[in-house]
């Protein structure tokens, strides 16, 4: 449980994978809208901010020029209608101009010097106005330029009224014997102005020494503040212009436009921060949008994310399931078709295991049964084995007595033919001697009878003793020779059979044996030379290696020459460096043996005269007998030109030993 | 288990959210608060009416130093910014400005204009410990006083005083007459009281001394024909430019040949305006010289119409002279100082016409120029 809580901590959740992924998918974009607005919609914005204010400075341009200009039309009545009255009736006039309603605060007639000779100012009565203002000399003051206003009709700087102590603007018009001069309250002005004040945006009226006449605060109007310091004044050349500036340390962002035929200019003006707001109004509206929108969608993805999640942990849990084997469950209510398709395969996965688990569990029996069989198998074939072991065994020792019977049974093979050799040669001494003595026999016989009949002559019986002579001389020689055969016989014989351990001399031995093989050797032309020096003497087994040496001598005989074939056969014979062992060697002149099958000469029943009377035994003794008995061994080399074997044995023969042979 | 993972979830979902949305709306709202230091003026004063004609000067004067001195660098790199208050001439209005003032914690409030209120504004000044640099202030109220009230103009005992000695002296007028502006009482009623009492030492004789209110012109009618009665050598105007100008003429429409004088409260060019040939020959003292040829004087001059397209005449000069005083002081004195202290300290200061030196109460000495009107120009007289 630790572990897997571990891997989780480790790993991110679905569901915050994907919020994630869905949030940045869902920013991006709205990023990229943000700049791409921020980077289109400013100027936009911009263009839109001064092509408004343009317009409506235009609009307060034509209103205030609207209203100016029907200020005049009121004043050129009242001179049209002042004219149809006598001279002392212009007080009357001006007093019913003022008090009808007019825009005008003060309307006044100055005479040529400057003087004012009838004057009606609104809310003060005619005498006192009379006695006030009437004869005021306004020759020095800003509004009064005698010569311009002799010449046409205008309108005046503005300036602070001396009648109602306001900031006003007077309408001047040339008439007979001086001029006549309406002063207007610029307050009434710009009711525009103000309107528009009340929506934030700023419109102000400059006179035309730049001088603040109209301000949506009114006493701000009134308080005959230059604006020749702001930026947007400094560059203003009497057509429209829009640009940022500072004023009353506020930032704004206005437009400057001319009113013409009066000199002034209207300002409209926004705060700085207009196109910031704007924007952010756009924005806001959008970006709650987004907000909404972004909001929606994690919720929406929240509530996906989580059908998804638990359709995965169902789909998990039924992987549990399976894991845990139980296939009975079902992954249900997943709507989705991948979930479904993967589901599916779930179940295709769960029936597959199934399948292969229950296949695998009747193999496992099979198996299993196998295993049991193949153990009992085992266990038949181990006792077969050990059977057929033990039969082998009995067999090789069976073959080992049989082996020891046929080694026997060639030994006395061997010594057989030695015998019969032994007896042929016999027979003739023996058949000399025997001759000879009946020969004798037949004479002496002879000589009896002559005697007896007296016949005898001495020459006769002369000739009867040498032939007596000559016949015993047979006999004796016939008999000796028998006797040397049998003396040799015995002592091979009794060598052979009793494997006696004795000093002997090696030559005298191999002499032996040369005499009792003569039998064999004789009828052939094979030149047997014993070149065994006399000195070599042994402490060993004189029968063991005598058989030895005749079996060497007559495979010789038998395999290595063709039977009328001439040849030598060679012993020879030194003591090694160390004079512990004798070497001796058995060398032919023969056709020699070939590589595959001297590698094998040592093997039992190797031969290759099998039906010919070879065992293929003789070389197998004489490896065992030099290897077991006399403690040494033996090495056999061929060639095109004879072979030779050489016999290692130590000059003591080891004591301890089977004597198989 | 698997209410751990929900509860992760869901926490990870309001994680996710939260970062979003605040990376969002971090990127749009650009916030720019700059709570750095920077030096304010004040500026409250009669802006709009009849006394506009000191107020709108006084203000321009002290917007051209204050434009100067921006335009030079302004104090330790940032522009001085000014806020503009229009007392209306009314004390209420006044009071409220000043306090806005305080409020916005500027550095000094340069004004008012008028010594009436100027008594009224002077303690709340003193109490928020707010230099207040009034500029054509000259009421004897506030004389002597330990405040945090400093003044541009020597006090009206001085300026009355040398005009009835040039009136008595060179003039040889022996006898006055006088109305005067209650609305601006505290320095009308010094002005003529310090006024009576040398002409009076001198051997001259008050005749009728009327008052009213201003704004109410109608009532000048009858008080014109009252101030001549006793045949008068010179009738005195105590009173704004404006009324000035109408009493000047109400006068002179009766005697065309009396001669009359304004003290310096009218002598603006607003009288000459307004009066036109009813004004010549009126004696006007003046806190300037508006004849000057000095090139301090000239240059002032030059740019102060300018800039302005006015005049700027003694409120405007004033008003430049002890603005630049301010902004010395605020941009030169050691840290932590007081800025009432750091201009007493110092106490003279250059100014457009002649030093500006404060006394130990922090008002300044000021000379008067008497001029008479000759052909619509302050001529003067005596110096």
């Amino acid at each position: 449980m630790k572990t897997i809580e571990k891997k989780q901590e480790r790993s991110t959740e679905l569901a915050s994978e994907l919020l994630k992924q869905i949030a940045l998918v869902a920013v991006i974009p709205i990023i990229i809208i943000f700049l791409f607005i921020a980077g289109e919609l400013l100027p936009q914005l911009k263009q839109n901010l001064i092509s408004k204010q343009q317009s409506i400075a235009g609009l307060v341009a034509r209103q205030t020029i609207h209203q100016i200009t029907n200020a005049e039309q009121d004043v050129n009545t009242l001179f049209t209608v002042a004219k149809q009255f006598p001279r002392r009736r212009l007080q009357d006039v001006f007093t019913a101009f003022i008090q009808d309603n007019s825009i005008f605060e003060s309307i006044y007639l100055v005479d040529d010097n400057g003087t004012i000779t009838d004057i009606a100012v609104r809310d003060v009565s005619e005498n006192n106005s009379n006695a006030l203002y009437k004869n005021l000399d306004i020759s020095k003051s800003v509004i009064y330029k005698n010569d311009e206003m002799q010449k046409k009709s205008g309108w005046s700087q503005v300036f602070l009224s001396v009648v109602t102590g306001r900031l006003s603007t007077a309408y001047y018009r040339p008439v007979k014997g001086g001029t006549l001069i309406a002063e207007l309250d610029i307050d009434r002005l710009p009711k525009l102005s103000r309107e528009l004040g009340k929506l934030g945006i700023l419109v102000m009226i400059l006179d035309q020494n730049d001088q603040l006449i109209a301000h949506p605060d009114r006493q701000l109007s009134q308080m005959q503040i230059s604006m020749r310091d702001l930026s947007l004044v400094t560059e203003y050349e009497l057509k429209m212009h829009s640009q940022a500036f500072t004023w009353n340390n506020s930032d704004y962002f206005g437009t400057q436009a001319p009113i013409q035929g009066l000199g002034w200019s209207v300002i409209v003006a926004e705060d700085a921060t207009i196109m910031t707001k704007a924007i952010y109004n756009r924005l806001s509206l959008w970006f709650l949008a987004m907000f909404g929108l972004l909001f929606c969608a994690m919720v929406f993805a929240y509530l996906r994310v989580r059908r998804f999640s638990a359709r995965f942990r169902k789909l998990g849990s039924y992987a549990s399931n399976i894991a845990h084997g139980q296939y009975n469950t079902e992954p249900g209510g997943l709507e989705i078709t991948e979930f479904k398709l993967l589901a599916d395969d779930l179940v295709a996965m769960s029936e597959a295991i199934q399948k292969r688990e229950s296949s695998l569990q009747s193999k496992e029996h099979q198996l299993r049964k196998l295993n049991s069989e193949l153990e009992e198998r085992v266990t038949e074939r181990t006792k077969e084995l050990q059977a057929t072991n033990d039969e082998l065994s009995s067999t090789i020792s069976i073959l080992n007595n049989t082996m020891g019977q046929l080694v026997q049974s060639e030994k006395l093979a061997s010594l057989g033919s030695l015998v019969a050799g032994i007896a042929h040669e016999l027979n003739t001494p023996i058949g000399n001697a025997n001759i000879a003595s009946s020969t004798l026999g037949d004479f002496a016989n002879e000589m009896h009878e002559q005697l007896l009949e007296g016949s005898i002559k001495k020459s006769r019986l002369e000739e009867f003793l040498n032939d007596a002579h000559v016949a015993t001389g047979i006999t004796t020689r016939n008999l000796e020779r028998a006797a040397e055969l049998i003396t040799s016989f015995k002592q091979v014989a009794a060598d052979q059979s009793s494997a006696q351990r004795r000093r002997f001399r090696l030559k005298n031995v191999a002499h032996e044996i040369l005499i009792t093989l003569y039998p064999q050797t004789k009828k052939r032309s094979i030149e047997i030379r014993n070149n065994i020096p006399e000195d070599i003497q042994l402490e060993s087994y004189p029968g063991p290696l005598g058989q030895v040496l005749s079996n060497l001598i007559m495979n010789a005989l038998i395999h290595g020459f063709k039977p009328e074939e001439e040849g030598q056969v060679e012993l020879d014979a030194s003591v090694d460096a160390l004079g512990n062992n004798v070497v001796i060697q058995v060398r032919d002149t023969g056709q020699g043996i070939s590589e595959e099958q001297l590698a094998r000469v040592f093997d039992p029943f190797f031969t290759t005269k099998l039906g010919q009377g070879g065992s293929g035994l003789g070389l197998h003794i004489c490896h065992n007998i030099t290897t077991e008995v006399l403690g040494g061994d033996i090495t056999v080399a061929s060639s095109d030109g004879g072979t030779w074997f050489t016999l290692t044995i130590p000059l003591m023969a080891p004591t301890s030993h089977r004597i198989k042979a | 288990m698997d209410i751990h993972s929900k509860k992760l979830a869901r926490l990870h979902f309001l994680k996710v959210s939260l970062v979003v949305m605040f990376g969002l709306a971090s990127s749009v709202i650009l916030t720019s608060c700059s709570s750095e230091e920077e030096v304010k003026l004040g500026f409250v004063g009669g802006l709009s009416g009849r006394v506009s004609d000191l107020g709108g000067p006084a203000r321009n004067g002290m917007l051209l130093a204050v434009e100067e001195a921006n335009a030079a660098g302004g104090i330790r790199g940032k522009p001085i910014k000014t806020i503009i208050k229009d007392d209306r001439q009314s004390k209420p209005q006044a009071v409220k400005a000043v306090n806005a003032l305080i409020g916005n914690k500027v550095d000094a409030i340069i004004g008012p204009v008028t010594s009436s209120i100027a008594v009224e504004v002077a303690p709340i000044a003193t109490q928020a410990k707010t230099l207040m640099m009034a500029v054509t202030v000259t009421t004897n109220e506030l004389t002597g006083l330990d405040d945090y009230l400093l003044r541009g103009l020597a006090p009206t005992a001085v300026h009355a005083g040398e005009i009835a000695d040039f009136l008595y002296g060179q003039r040889g007028v022996k006898s006055f007459s006088a109305i005067y502006d209650l609305k601006n009482k505290s320095y009308t009623e010094g002005w003529i009281n310090d006024f009576k009492t040398r002409f009076e030492e001198l051997g001259g004789q008050s005749k009728s001394i009327l008052n009213f209110s201003s704004g109410n012109q109608e009532v000048l009618v009858p008080m014109a024909k009252q101030l001549l009665e006793d045949d008068p050598g010179i009738v005195l105007f105590v009173t704004n430019a404006v009324d000035a100008a109408i009493l000047a003429k109400l006068v002179r429409m009766q005697k065309p040949k009396v001669l009359v004088g304004t003290s310096e409260w009218a002598g603006t060019e607003r009288l000459i305006e307004l009066g036109g040939k009813f004004i010549e020959g009126a004696i006007v003292p003046q806190y300037i010289d508006r004849e000057s040829t000095e090139e301090n004087y000239r240059t002032f001059h030059a740019n102060f119409v300018n800039r302005f397209k006015q005049e700027p005449g003694f409120p405007g000069l004033i008003s430049y002279n002890v603005t630049r005083v301010v902004i010395d002081r605020i941009k030169n004195k050691a840290n932590g100082t007081d800025l009432k202290e750091a201009i007493l300290e110092q106490g003279t200061f250059p100014g457009v016409q002649g030093k500006v030196q404060f006394d130990e109460y922090g008002d300044a000495a000021s000379k008067t120029y008497i001029t008479e009107v000759i052909d619509g120009r302050f001529v003067v007289q005596s110096k």
